[in-house]
């Protein structure tokens, strides 16, 4: 080498460094420029499709000084999953940039959440001498909005709905200023250029008022119910305190029963409120601001009307500026349901909100920057200490895992609680929770969805997977697109769902305990005992079937599933069902006699709904699950009693008899033994009877290894009954955290389950 | 006359010429078919024609508000009237189970007559066959149709707002099958809205220009015929759950059941797709028929940017997707 100081030189590299994951929109860059100045690092640093893409050159010593860092210590909201360093010839660089972003269509994608506000961002909303003293849309590289708002990568102001504003001298100085906690903030405002509220009646008028937030504060004061635009969507929000707006509320949205979800000023009134432990308060507080289920005080709080019948109620903290300003003057506890009616999906366009909740709400509290993609609040519980998530939306969606796929695919999932997923370069990107695809609204939302995510990764999908069952409206959806189709087994998803959650690859015994899928013989499944991996499973036992009459009704009627249940022990004292007329039960008994409009189900979820039925519990639902939920909540767990039960075996697949258990309750039921007591000998009955056939299972197969999923586990009393017991007999055993139990995990199985197929080719 | 039918008479001798003669001539009397031989003859060229044929199996054979003969010449009528076709001549099969009651079977051939007489068809050729006992369940017929296409008809491309107009209350012929084939037993009395729909066409003539399409709602019943519609025309359809008619005998039947309306056969309905303008007109005129009093527009065509699907606006303020009837109505939700 010929140069001026050889020894400095010599001592010199460079390197092209890729940085995947959640590395945009973050912090990242400016991060790395002020590494890059304490390391006396030249070069440049600019984002590249998904990723932050790096030229460096400098001191050896330096440069790995740097490099740990940059990889160890990222931003908060940065998540690293993968690098790339590749040494190259030195070049002598003289400073070190941040270069604009370029678009690579090939990379690893990822795509940010959305984030609740910093504390430095609350500071300055609530610093008078601040110029964003009260700024409801005040954000940073580390808060505010992502994907809701981001049109294409990568996450540049103009692929989002903030291009609509022009930054001010001032945001534009920060947005510049690399030593600036906004520099490349894409949604940077201040009141000078950004969105602004604005108060309208239900007919769309604008209110005159001085400050909207105020006002808004003063009619929720009054009981009235305001319709109030979010991060993800619109909330109908009222007072927590007053009885009659959410007695309203539950009126106008047609909702009598399902549980509302609470908005509360701080940790202190969440914990006046509820029990919370640390686990519980660290989710609360976390920068994903999800609804946690938390078991209510006893007696004194709020009208029962928010969660009628429930031990637990849902409260999150308030995660933009416009909430906490919400809560300045007197309000501690706000009613913050999805803006939707029924099970319409949450409205986030100005217009249509306005058109569709104008019957419920009575004032609307909107703004102008658009939501591009709607996004649920997400609901989440904490179980032994460890966070379970029951929806995934805003804050933990999109959400990026490894699967053993390198050919692109899309997953559509089930249908009711639906989301779909993608595969590309090895990643899985699962949807955030869209709902019930019947409705046609929320179809919509998932064609979009769908579309969104398709055109923000540039797939173009090889491989479709879709529910067996061909009546889904996902498998509808399947069939019109071009590719390769794998129809995934409902509970062969359930299970494979939970093993790419923990990814696991050897064979696994699969419990699955769901509502309703269809089987591969053409019957109703969900109580089912699998051995299996990914490609393949075989069935070795299940709940006996029963033959189930009323069709999708019978979902809706617990009713009718407790008269075919007893129908089919042969249990003529149909009176214990006292609030179902004769009439009816007169039907139902002459069709399950001539087969009419019957099918053949071993699904767990309906064993639940008999028995809840049969204690008189709802025998008509307004929400999924609800008579399975009550079940649950009315347990008492002192009483540590089960019933008889019995294991039959037909060809070799083991089959649980329900006779004896329904038995069981029945007999209790004479015997006036309260429902309470009923209610916890039935779980322990079931995890007693789970546990029994896992460890025969167990001899046979010689697999250690249990995987729990399907939308029953969600009864938290039982998946701890059952996981307790199989860790006691030593199993490894594995339950959901991160992908939901219910349904909206179905699409990441499916995932699995054609990665598996159809191999890394 | 023997009181069953045996093997003999589908012979093709003597005892099929008089099965034919008892029964058959008697009942489907007209000059065409005693004079005709192994084919009738006709003056078709004042006509463009519409041809059609259909097979009947119902279960059970006698039902209220029809039977199997009436089913075997209704649905072929009015498989003609969706084509915008004068019905003028059926010709009919039968197969006919050995031991089969000969009662009966002349009550279905009655039947079968008095709908013609009534509609003014004619059944101009047949055929008979007897098989072993076990063949085939008492008695299938087939029925083909030919008619004349009004001249001012004729299916036209469907457009946002186009209305959609049933004849009258849905489900009624399901749910009497139903009822009936499973010994259920109901208050009320529900019947079959088995019947032919050819006056509704004729009513109808000066406003064929607005008439866009004609559908029988048969098999799959509302549900599976708008889906139907909407695989032709690419639009979505919007439907009114409140708009659409239904007994209320028959409502509470399904409620009980935990059947759905929108996918039991209707055998003497029909959907037409009708100009907006005319919408009100053409639903006034339907009502003027006998048996389409409940007649009513019951959704419209939407525009191609939303997705295409059938869509009910329930009753209780959501949209709901109407899929069409997927093999058996199996359970679905999770
Ligand atoms: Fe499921
Ligand atoms: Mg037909
Ligand atoms: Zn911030
Ligand atoms: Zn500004």
């Amino acid at each position: 080498m010929n140069h001026n100081n050889p020894v400095k030189d010599i001592g010199k590299r460079r390197y092209i460094i890729k940085i995947y994951g959640i590395v945009q929109g973050v912090g990242y860059r400016p991060q790395i420029y002020n590494q890059a100045k304490f390391f006396n690092i030249k070069g440049w640093v600019t984002n590249q499709g998904s990723a932050v893409v790096l030229d460096i050159e400098g001191e050896r010593a330096y440069i790995r000084g740097f490099l740990i860092e940059t990889i160890n210590n990222p931003p908060s909201l940065a998540t690293v999953e993968k690098i790339h360093l590749l040494p190259k010839e030195y070049k002598g660089y003289l400073d070190f940039q941040i270069k604009s972003s370029t678009i690579d269509e090939k990379g690893l994608k990822f795509i940010g959440a959305d984030v609740a506000t910093c504390p430095q961002c609350l500071e300055e909303i609530f610093n008078t001498h601040n110029p964003r003293y009260h700024y409801p849309f005040t954000n940073c590289t580390v808060c505010g909005p992502r994907y809701s708002i981001l049109r294409k990568l990568p996450y540049d102001r103009n692929h989002t709905t903030m291009d609509a504003f022009q930054m001010c001298s001032s945001c534009k100085e920060e947005y510049n200023d690399p030593t600036n906690r906004r520099f490349h903030a894409q949604p940077n405002c201040c009141l000078n250029c950004g969105p602004s509220l604005h108060l309208l009646t239900n007919e769309g008028m604008e209110v005159l008022c001085i400050d909207s937030i105020d006002k808004t504060i003063e009619l929720l004061q009054a009981g009235k119910i305001v319709a109030i635009k979010g991060l993800g969507g619109y909330h109908l929000t009222c007072d927590a305190e007053n009885q009659e707006a959410i007695k309203a509320l539950r009126k106008r949205k047609n909702r009598p029963h399902k549980p509302f979800a609470l908005m509360v000023k701080n940790m202190e009134v969440a914990r006046e409120l509820c029990r919370i432990n640390e686990v519980e308060e660290k989710v609360l507080l976390s920068n994903k601001r999800p609804i946690v289920l938390l078991k209510k005080k006893g007696s004194k709080g709020l009208p029962d009307e928010i969660a009628p019948n429930m031990e637990r109620l849902g409260a999150m903290l308030p995660y933009t500026p416009l909430h906490y300003l919400l809560f300045q003057r007197g309000i501690t506890a706000l009613v913050m349901t999805s803006g939707n009616q029924s099970s319409a999906p949450i409205q986030y366009k100005n217009h249509e909100a306005i058109e569709n909740l104008g019957g419920i709400a009575d004032y609307f509290l909107i703004h102008n920057r658009d939501i591009h993609i709607p996004v649920e609040d997400s609901v989440v519980k904490v179980v032994n200490d460890q966070e379970i998530v029951v929806r995934r939306a805003r804050g933990y969606t999109p959400f990026s895992f490894p699967i053993n796929i390198t050919q692109e695919v899309l997953a559509l999932g089930a249908e009711e609680k639906s989301t779909f997923c993608a595969a590309q370069n090895q990643y899985g990107y699962m949807s955030q929770y869209l709902g019930d695809l019947k409705d046609f609204d929320t179809y919509g939302i998932y064609e979009k969805a769908i579309k969104n995510l398709v055109n923000l990764l540039g797939l173009k999908p090889k491989i479709i997977a879709h529910d067996l069952n061909t009546s889904y409206i996902s498998s509808q959806y399947a069939e019109k697109m071009v590719g390769e189709k794998v129809a995934v087994q409902h509970h062969h998803a359930h299970m494979v769902s939970c093993m790419v959650e923990y990814n696991l690859f050897s064979p696994m015994i699969g419990v699955v305990f769901d509502g309703t899928g269809l089987g591969t013989d053409g019957k109703i499944w969900g109580g089912e005992f699998f051995v299996g991996t990914r490609e393949s499973f075989s069935r070795v036992g299940h709940l006996r079937y029963v033959t189930i009459q009323g069709g999708n009704q019978a979902i809706k009627e617990p009713w009718r599933v407790a008269i075919s249940y007893m129908y089919a022990i042969d249990y003529q004292e149909k009176k214990v069902l006292r609030e179902v007329d004769e009439k009816s039960i007169h039907a139902v008994t002459q069709a399950l006699d001539q087969n009419l409009n019957c099918f053949q189900s071993s699904s767990m979820g309906r064993l639940f709904d008999c028995v809840a039925s049969i204690l008189n519990l709802p025998q008509r639902i307004t929400y999924d699950a609800q008579a399975a939920i009550e079940l649950e909540n009315i347990l008492d767990p002192s009483v540590k009693a089960y019933y008889a039960y019995h294991i039959g075996e037909e060809n070799g697949v083991y089959q649980i008899d329900y006779k004896g258990i329904l038995m069981g309750v029945l007999k209790d039921i004479e015997k006036e033994v309260p429902a309470s007591a009923i209610s916890a000998k039935f779980h322990n009955t079931i995890g007693n009877v789970t546990l029994e056939l896992i460890s025969r299972i167990k001899e046979s197969s010689h697999i250690n290894n249990v995987v729990l999923s399907g939308g029953v586990f969600e009864n938290t009393y039982l998946l701890s009954y059952v996981v307790k017991g199989l860790e006691k007999r030593g199993y490894d055993v594995y339950y959901h955290r991160q992908i939901p139990t219910n349904d909206s995990g179905i699409s990441v199985g499916q995932l699995g389950v054609a990665a598996a197929i159809e191999g890394m080719g | 006359m023997n009181d069953k039918v045996m093997l003999r008479h589908g012979d093709g001798g003597k005892h099929t010429s008089l099965l034919i003669k008892d029964i058959f001539y008697k009942h489907f009397y007209n000059d065409m078919l005693v004079n005709s031989l192994d084919a009738s003859v006709f003056d078709g060229n004042h006509w463009r024609l519409a041809f059609t044929t259909d097979s009947f199996v119902v279960k059970p054979l006698v039902f209220p508000g029809g039977d199997i003969g009436k089913l075997a010449i209704c649905g072929t009528i009015n498989d003609l009237v969706t084509a915008g076709a004068k019905p003028l001549y059926l010709s009919c099969g039968f197969i006919i189970e050995e031991g089969f009651n000969m009662e009966l079977l002349e009550k279905i051939a009655a039947s079968m007559g008095e709908t013609c007489r009534k509609t003014g068809v004619k059944i101009i050729t047949g055929d008979t066959k007897v098989v072993e006992k076990g063949a085939v369940d008492g008695v299938f017929i087939n029925t083909s149709g030919i008619g004349g296409l009004q001249a001012n008809y004729q299916p036209k491309p469907i457009q946002e707002g186009d209305q959609i107009i049933i004849t009258g209350g849905i489900a009624e012929h399901g749910t009497t099958i139903a009822v009936e084939r499973y010994g259920i037993k109901v208050e009320g009395n529900i019947k079959s809205d088995c019947r032919p729909l050819n006056h509704i066409l004729e009513k109808l003539q000066t406003y064929m220009g607005s008439i866009k399409l004609m559908k029988d709602p048969t098999r799959g019943g509302l549900a599976t015929a708008l889906n139907e519609i909407l695989e032709v025309s690419g639009r979505g359809i919007q439907l009114l759950e409140k708009a659409i008619p239904i007994a209320g005998e028959v409502k509470s039947i399904n409620e009980l059941l935990g059947l759905d309306p929108l996918y039991h056969a209707c055998e003497g309905r029909m959907i037409m797709v009708v100009d907006k303008e005319k919408a009100d007109e053409v639903l006034g005129e339907i009502r003027g028929c006998e048996g389409c009093e409940d007649a009513a527009i019951i959704g419209s065509f939407l525009s191609t940017d939303i997705p295409s699907k059938v869509v009910m606006e329930t009753v209780i303020g959501g949209r709901r997707i109407v899929g069409p009837l997927e093999g058996d109505m199996l359970p679905r939700i999770c």
